[in-house]
């Protein structure tokens, strides 16, 4: 599996918002985008998850396995997103959150072993009937990154993930993420205004602001 | 099925729903307006008149009774849209925030969802000089042991008239502020005024009164339409000889000589015209007015200490309010179930079912008439209204400045003109495309009234809706109508239900629709409850009345209660937020 975005730029109103870059990163491997605020770091994701405002246009080639995915709508695109708040479905429980993108194909009883066995890799074993609100706002961050790696996407987006979270969480929650990633083995952007949030491994592209 | 489901994956179905909602409302209204301006001037090609003349004016204005009735029009409709407008800004001036504002706010479901006839009849029965207040007063008093010989209620200064209305759009327009509220960071300008040094009723004054007015001017517009054009009200509670001239043009319209159909159809131009003006005059007085709020708030603010009677006018004024819808109630109640009731006893001496029997003979069809009425254009509404808000989604994610509030104005339009002014148009329309006495158009009518309120219900807490929620659901599930059905839909399922609740009371309200469209061939239990009012036994009328209010409340119940146990272990979902 490997993401590529090719002489990538956005415009709005025929001015570009960063210098173009091309980013290529392989499964397991994480893309860090990293920018002054206002220079289009979260408009990427958009473009990339298909949502982009009609405002903006892109020049430039997005590719998930070989194959372009800028024709294809939000939902047929196989792309995970991770927000920095949870966005966990607050009439939902634990489970039904988790089930919500679990592929239908599997049966009920595989979907349930796989829930069980992620909460406790996750070290949240038994959590399953739990309502989202009563849940601390680590283990909030943790399930909703479950709910995105259950649905099985080929390609994971984490837009701003950490900013939320108080300093001791951030370190230990970081390093989880990193891991459950790369043991997903797909490809994922990282988008950024922390340094700290970049893992060493990372491929890093720091975005020109362009004053054309 | 198929084909439905087509035209909502490529969006055209959202595209196409202001278009559908659009029509819904024109075509009656345009129709309707030419089919009552035109008999105003003498062509009414269905009683062989077919020359352009004046005449039907001349007839209007020599009409006994006609020049007092418009005076009578101005005084009740402008004095209890005044009154409604000032008793809802001393609540919000007094009480915002507090617990008690919080109680008040809760309050406002059940108060809104009364209709407007049930309420006019309780507040009657209430008032009359043989009514609770009377006896009450009774008990302290030699004086009154017998009934005393006042007119209290259909007073011919029309002063019962302009406290029903008044006392039913307080909690509209109280609801209508909630909304905005937020959006004016009332909270947050009343902290910083006070610490600044000012009053509260500075701040509110000075600050924010003139912000909210310009948010609330709409749904205020539509409270002083109505309350100069309606007639169900003004008939209970007006006065009579003559009436306002609202219900004049209805009495003209059913006039048995026909020729009384063009004084009519004069009448309700008029009173069309009496409402432009007035709404032209409101829009025309905001500038002077900004002007002089300027000029008073650069000359600076007197720190003078004065006493705060606000906090304790609001709280009387609140409680009254409160106290009055149930006092109605509970005397519609008593007066339903009671046999012998002398007077100055408190309470009857005997109860008996035999008033809920006798009605119960002759509710069946006009019962069974309202509740589908009601059911399906609150359904078709909400419908068309979660199809508009959609398609806004869908604008919004191609123009991020798509500015939404310019689509008010035309969902506003039912609510700002006179339903007298163009049903009887609309009627002749109908009868010539041989549509009439039919119940589709019957639904037709209702739901030109019913869409607007649905949709002003549901659009406030459906636009805040964060829609990332949706954008995380279908990246998860690959599916877009899953992720509605099963995401956002839930989540907004509070609101949702309560549109459909507030679509459901408004249907049930309506009287001259069903008159007009129904062509005496359909009633409802509200054109039953009007016609009642006439001279029947209080008894019957007060069953009559509460029939009417059973329907709405176990619908608001209904609303209010499937989510709280559909969500009852998700403390999110808990919340209230209407």
């Amino acid at each position: 599996m490997c993401f590529e975005l090719t002489d990538f730029q956005i415009t709005l109103n025929n001015e570009a918002l960063f210098e173009p870059f091309s980013l290529h990163i392989k499964a397991g491997q994480i893309g860090a985008i990293t920018g002054p605020s206002g220079s289009g770091k979260s408009t990427i994701l958009s473009d990339i998850l298909g949502v982009l405002p009609a405002i903006f246009s892109r020049s430039g080639n997005i590719r998930l396995n070989e194959k372009d995915i800028t024709g294809l709508p939000t939902g047929q695109r196989h792309v995970g997103i991770f927000f920095q708040d949870d966005l966990l479905f607050p009439h939902l429980n634990v489970f039904e959150n988790l089930v919500f993108g679990i592929p239908a194909k599997l049966s009920k009883k595989e979907k349930a072993q796989k829930i069980s066995s992620a909460l406790s890799h996750a070290g949240l074993q038994g959590f399953e009937k739990r309502d989202i609100a009563t849940l601390s706002g680590g283990q909030r961050a943790r399930i909703s990154l479950l709910r995105t790696l259950l649905s099985e996407p080929k390609l994971i987006l984490l837009d701003e993930p950490f900013s939320k979270l108080d300093e001791e969480l951030r370190d230990q929650f970081r390093s989880w993420v990193f891991k459950q990633i790369q043991l997903q083995d797909i490809p994922a952007v990282l988008v950024t205004h922390d340094a700290r949030d970049i893992p060493e491994s990372a491929v890093k592209i720091e975005l020109e602001v362009s004053y054309a | 099925m198929n084909t439905f489901k087509r035209l909502a994956a490529r969006g055209t179905l959202f595209g196409a729903s202001p278009w559908i909602t659009t029509s819904i409302f024109l075509i009656p209204v345009v129709v309707g307006l030419l089919g009552t301006w035109l008999p105003a001037f003498g062509w009414l090609p269905a009683i062989d008149s077919r020359r352009f003349s004046l005449a039907p004016w001349q007839q209007l204005f020599a009409y006994p009774g006609a020049d007092s009735a418009i005076v009578k029009t101005l005084v009740t409709g402008l004095g209890a849209s005044a009154l409604a407008l000032l008793i809802t800004l001393l609540i919000l001036i007094g009480l915002y925030p507090s617990k008690i504002f919080n109680q008040i706010e809760r309050s406002l479901a059940p108060l809104l969802s009364m209709p407007h006839a049930a309420f006019a009849i309780g507040l009657g029965l209430l008032i009359m000089p043989s009514g609770w207040l009377v006896r009450l007063l009774a008990t302290f008093t030699e004086a009154l042991s017998t009934p005393p010989l006042w007119t209290t209620f259909q007073d011919a200064q029309g002063i019962s008239l302009i406290f029903a209305l008044a006392l039913k759009e307080i909690p509209f327009l109280l609801f209508m502020s909630l909304a905005v509220l937020p959006t004016l960071k009332a909270k947050q300008t009343l902290a910083l005024a006070g610490s600044l040094g000012h009053s509260k009723r500075y701040a509110w004054t000075w600050l924010l009164l003139p912000r909210l007015y310009k948010q609330i001017k709409l749904p205020f517009y539509a409270v002083v339409a109505y309350s100069l054009t309606v007639v169900d009200i003004a008939m209970i509670a007006g006065p009579t000889t003559p009436p306002t001239l609202a219900v004049l043009v209805n009495q003209w319209f059913y006039n048995p000589d026909f020729q009384y159909r063009m004084v009519g159809a004069a009448g309700a131009t008029l009173l069309l015209l009496i409402n432009v003006v007035t709404l032209l005059v409101l829009h025309l007085s905001e500038k002077p007015l900004e002007k002089l709020r300027t000029a008073m708030l650069n000359k600076g603010a007197h720190h003078r200490k004065r006493f705060h009677w606000e906090t304790p006018a609001a709280i009387v004024a609140s409680l009254s309010l409160i106290g009055l819808y149930i006092a109605s109630i509970l005397q519609i109640l008593f007066w339903s179930f009671a046999s012998r009731w002398r007077y100055p006893d408190l309470l009857p001496e005997h109860f008996s079912l035999r008033s809920w029997g006798r009605i119960f003979n002759r509710i069946e069809e006009p019962f069974f008439c309202s509740f589908w009425l009601a059911v399906l254009s609150a359904f078709i509404a909400l419908v068309l209204t979660i199809l508009m808000l959609e398609n806004e989604v869908r604008i919004k994610q191609r123009k991020p400045g798509f500015d939404a509030q310019r689509s008010v104005l035309i969902v506003y339009l039912p609510l700002l003109i006179p339903q007298i002014a163009f049903l009887f148009g609309f009627q002749v329309f109908l009868i010539q495309t041989r549509l009439d006495a039919n119940f589709y158009s019957l639904l037709w009518s209702h739901c030109v009234f019913v869409i607007p309120y649905v949709f002003l219900t549901l659009s406030g807490p459906y636009r805040k809706f964060d829609q990332r929620y949706s954008v995380a659901a279908v990246t998860l599930c690959s599916c877009p109508a899953k992720s509605f059905w099963k995401v956002k839909f839930q989540i907004l399922l509070r609101p949702i239900l309560y549109a459909f609740a507030t679509g459901f009371s408004v249907s049930i309200a309506q009287y001259l629709p069903t008159l007009f469209v129904g062509a005496g061939k359909f009633s409802t239990i509200t054109t039953e409850a009007v016609a009642m009012t006439s001279g029947s036994d209080r008894r019957l009328i007060a069953v009559m009345a509460l029939w009417q209010q059973i329907l709405p409340l176990i619908i608001f119940l209904l609303a209010t209660l499937v989510p709280s146990l559909l969500f009852k272990n998700r403390k999110a979902m808990q919340q209230s937020s209407i």
